[in-house]
């Protein structure tokens, strides 16, 4: 019987988010496939999981989470001895580590989610993208990979010497974004664009990909 | 004469203090959270009309030049959520633990309704304060359509959140947590809107949030900013508005030391 379940759809980037960390502590895993084209996620089954009907959630014995980010530091601390360490011990550390982790969530993913949704997601469902919210954005994620690229000048990973969450989630967006226009913006800053190859290339990622082909 | 830089290092020589503005929600949220602790750290203005928050040396705190930003010997911090987070690890074994961290179970709950503030209630609250508080403060008029557009969006979250606090007392469980407190900012200006009644009319949102000790404290002060002309006000110790929420059992509004008899045997 597997430790957890994840419920999700690999093509939600909130579900790879959660994905990537589960392969990352390799973790036996139950995955159970949400189908949000069925409307599934706004059901009372899964309602039950999470109150605001979005994927992806966790089942881990009778505990039940929601929204990734907090999933992702559960597992980082439940699993703390399996796999590689995403989180630092050191509560100094790991202060640095917390203030990059909200830099993700706060000022790169409101930009890069538009982004993506407008660039990538909109054009397979048929609807067309609103240059004026693409021209916004692309200006205000610029700003932030220059943040981005003075920090990386100094610093291996955003949180420090070791890969963590703090960049393990910028993962599903950056895969997204990477088959649009925004791509020249992390190729343009030479410590952005060998940060992101450094981790698009970990084994773990390159499994939640090879999920994502198979749907 | 001395420089900015000068100035910055005399004040970095103060052992602990957050950067910021307490009119600001964000910087609210940390001072907020060490009232809920007692603890005594500076306030070190920053002069936002100057943009002093954009240029050195506040940026090499924090390089989006946003305030807050904390300090704490070689701890430098930035981003709201992630300084209380480092506080309250901290400060776990003093006044109430807001992290549950005794529980990794029920930390994880703290977690996730952190999340939830941070992702579903921050932004539509947020776009509705500025339309409602902060435009007309440059002679605009509020766009009645965004309003409209968040306050549904606002409203769908708060419906979840009454369904939530209808079974459990605070977010997180039993126990009030930074998850609660996180709320706080936006609800205190929020109160204060035409849109109040979005909360009133959520008897267990309202019952939960508003009613805390910090939660009055935090309505005085937001309310006397709103009145002020000045960016930011300093106080030496709390103001005369807000001494009778503080006071305590014998009836002083301030710390001072109390000598603990130790019973033999």
């Amino acid at each position: 019987m597997a430790a957890i379940k994840v419920h999700g759809n690999p093509l939600s980037t909130a579900s790879m988010r959660v994905l990537a960390t589960v392969y990352e502590k390799e973790i036996d895993h139950e995955f159970v496939f949400v189908d949000m084209r069925a409307g599934e996620h706004k059901k009372e089954h899964f309602l039950s999981f999470n109150p605001f009907g979005q994927v992806p959630a966790l089942e881990d014995g009778d505990l039940k989470l929601f929204e990734s980010r907090a999933i992702n530091k559960y597992i980082a601390c439940e699993y703390a001895v399996k796999g590689t360490q995403l989180i630092y011990q050191d509560s100094k550390k790991m202060a640095i580590t917390s203030v990059w982790m909200e830099v993700e969530a706060q000022q790169y993913d409101p930009a890069a989610s538009k982004l993506g949704w407008e660039l990538a997601i909109k054009p397979l469902l048929g609807m067309s993208t609103d240059t004026a919210v693409v021209e916004e954005n692309e200006a205000k994620l610029a700003k932030v990979l220059d943040v981005y690229e003075s920090r990386l000048a100094q610093s291996k990973y955003l949180g420090g010497d070791c890969f963590t969450l703090a960049d393990l989630h910028h993962l599903p967006t950056l895969h997204y974004l990477f088959g649009t226009q925004v791509k020249k913006h992390f190729d343009s800053r030479p410590h952005v664009s060998a940060w992101v190859a450094d981790i698009t290339a970990r084994p773990a990622w390159l499994k939640v990909l090879a999920l994502l082909s198979q749907q | 004469m001395s420089s900015e830089g000068d100035r910055f290092k005399v004040n970095m020589t103060y052992s602990r203090g957050v950067h910021g503005a307490l009119f600001s929600t964000c910087t609210a949220r940390v001072w907020i959270y060490l009232c809920e602790k007692g603890l005594d750290y500076e306030l070190l203005p920053i002069d936002m009309v100057a943009g002093a928050h954009k240029q050195q040396p506040f940026r090499s705190l924090n390089p989006f030049g946003e305030i807050p930003a904390f300090e704490e010997g070689e701890v430098s911090l930035f981003e709201s959520r992630a300084i209380n987070r480092y506080l309250a690890r901290k400060h776990k074994d003093i006044g109430t633990d807001l992290l549950l961290s005794n529980s990794l179970t029920q930390s994880a709950l703290v977690e996730i309704w952190m999340e939830v503030e941070a992702h579903k209630f921050d932004s539509p609250s947020s776009v509705i304060l500025r339309q409602i508080i902060v435009i007309p403060k440059y002679g605009k008029a509020p766009d009645k359509q965004v309003i409209e557009t968040e306050m549904e969006k606002l409203g769908k979250v708060l419906d979840v959140y009454e369904e939530r606090l209808s079974k459990s007392k605070y977010l997180a469980g039993e126990n009030y947590s930074l998850a609660d407190l996180h709320h706080i900012p936006h609800l205190v200006y929020f109160m204060k809107t035409s849109e109040a009644n979005a909360i009133t009319s959520r008897p267990h949102v309202q019952l939960r949030h508003c009613f805390h000790q910090a939660n009055r404290c935090a309505d005085v002060l937001a309310s006397m900013s709103i009145d002020q002309d000045a960016e930011c006000i300093s106080f030496n110790c709390p103001p005369v508005d807000i001494r009778s929420i503080l006071e305590d059992a014998v009836g002083l509004y301030v710390n001072r030391v109390c000598f603990v008899s130790v019973v033999p045997g």
